[in-house]
């Protein structure tokens, strides 16, 4: 798969859904592994295989119902603490900013956009979250010339671009782009969410 | 269990109020800053949109941005119309249980020139979990240069090998740093398939999550 002839191959198949590219596989391959692990040899038992083989439990129902509370009582808290410890605060991990959160981030989740313009005296943003107005959301200059700005966004994509000096539409060079143009020029895409979010 | 009961109530009440006041501040928005004729024009392509239950937002955000974008009436009901269409298409092409999110960025896919029947294999090929940030990559790939076939081939390659979304990123990042390195758009992103299939992408991190209805 690694040579370059596989890579070729591979993109090729999955663009135009050649075998195994569109994800139906081989038919008859799912049946060639079962044969395969039904000749694997059975695997040797050692002093722990007891704690490892299949057993039948007797649990009343109401002492199940009591265990799984507890379980869920603890998971819940624990992922509480998890969601925490990734997003401090209510703020997603700003990176440059294509903020991709793999966690649940709060909603809305603040966001930070940030722009090196030494040479602009004035730089906003403009988006899907602020109805493209280039008065509303202005970012704060720093002595370095980077600009930056902590938006609270929903959960979902956002279009955006930063406006320099009012007149000067610019797109975010760390943040991925919105493929085509529209009214003839392009846009950047921030995520916010994960998963189930999106 | 009484007051679990009258609290789903209470919020199931206020749901089509809140519903309302989103489609007026919609319709307000848009009467605010469009000329009263294109306006109405606009809003009777998104009223439709609402109606077919197609998100509304990319329609309106569009119409703003082209009315900051200082750009004509007829150029911005060409661009919601046009978007208008791409929505309907991606439903189509993602099926009927594709999340809002995810049929607004397979829009965009479809206006950049992706053949619908790759969204439909990208679907395929990853049937649960969000594909909006696998349409996102494949977008930004095309907006950087690389090649339709290679953009869509190398986004449904990964996603059929388990890429979970985060390690689609860095991909994504791995060839955008490739390119303002001077790599041609394609090489830079075979290249980065390779590196991501050598490295196991489905090992990287947990499998694609559970898509929301």
């Amino acid at each position: 798969m690694n040579e370059p002839d596989d890579i070729d191959r591979a993109i090729r198949d999955a663009y135009q859904g050649g075998p195994g590219g569109a994800g139906t596989g081989d038919p008859g391959a799912t049946a060639r592994l079962m044969e395969r692990v039904r000749r694997e040899p059975a695997p040797r038992r050692g002093r722990l295989a007891w704690w490892f083989a299949p057993d039948a439990l007797r649990v009343s129902p109401a002492a199940a119902v009591a265990v799984l509370a507890v379980a869920l009582l603890a998971g819940a808290y624990a992922g509480g603490r998890l969601v925490r410890s990734v997003a401090p605060e209510g703020s997603v991990p700003r990176g440059g900013i294509a903020a991709l959160a793999t966690a649940t981030p709060p909603e809305p989740a603040s966001v930070t956009f940030t722009l090196r313009a030494p040479d602009a005296s004035r730089v906003s943003i403009v988006g899907d979250f602020n109805g493209w107005s280039p008065d509303v959301t202005p970012l704060a200059r720093s002595s370095s010339g980077v600009w930056t700005a902590a938006v609270p966004l929903e959960r979902g994509l956002h279009n955006y671009a930063f406006v320099i000096d009012g007149r000067e539409w610019r797109t975010d060079p760390a943040a991925p782009l919105a493929a085509g143009s529209t009214f003839g020029s392009q846009n950047s895409v921030v995520i916010v969410g994960g998963g189930d979010a999106l | 269990m009484k007051l679990a009961a009258a609290t789903l109530l209470l919020a199931l009440s206020f749901a089509p109020a809140v519903h309302a006041d989103d489609v007026a501040g919609e319709d307000a928005r848009l009467r605010a800053r469009l000329a009263p004729d294109v306006a109405e024009r606009v809003l009777a392509i998104v009223h439709d949109a609402r109606a077919s239950g197609l998100p509304t937002d990319p329609l309106v955000g569009r119409a703003l941005e082209g009315a900051s974008r200082h750009a004509s009436g007829d150029d911005i009901l060409t661009e919601i119309r046009r978007h208008a269409a791409a929505l309907g298409a991606a439903r189509g092409a993602l099926g009927a249980d594709a999340g809002q999110t995810e049929i607004a960025a397979g829009a965009t896919a479809l206006m950049a020139g992706v053949p619908a029947d790759s969204l439909t294999r990208l679907r395929t090929v990853r049937p649960r979990g969000s594909l909006v940030v696998s349409l996102v990559v494949m977008c930004d790939f095309l907006a950087r240069g690389v090649p339709m076939p290679t953009a869509a081939g190398t986004v449904i390659a990964a996603a059929r090998a388990g890429t979970p979304d985060d390690a689609m990123m860095r991909m994504r990042q791995r060839v955008h740093d490739e390119i303002r390195r001077g790599v041609a758009p394609a090489g830079a992103t075979r290249e980065a398939l390779t590196q991501l299939l050598r490295s196991g992408p489905a090992r990287e991190s947990s499998p694609p999550h559970r898509r929301s209805p």
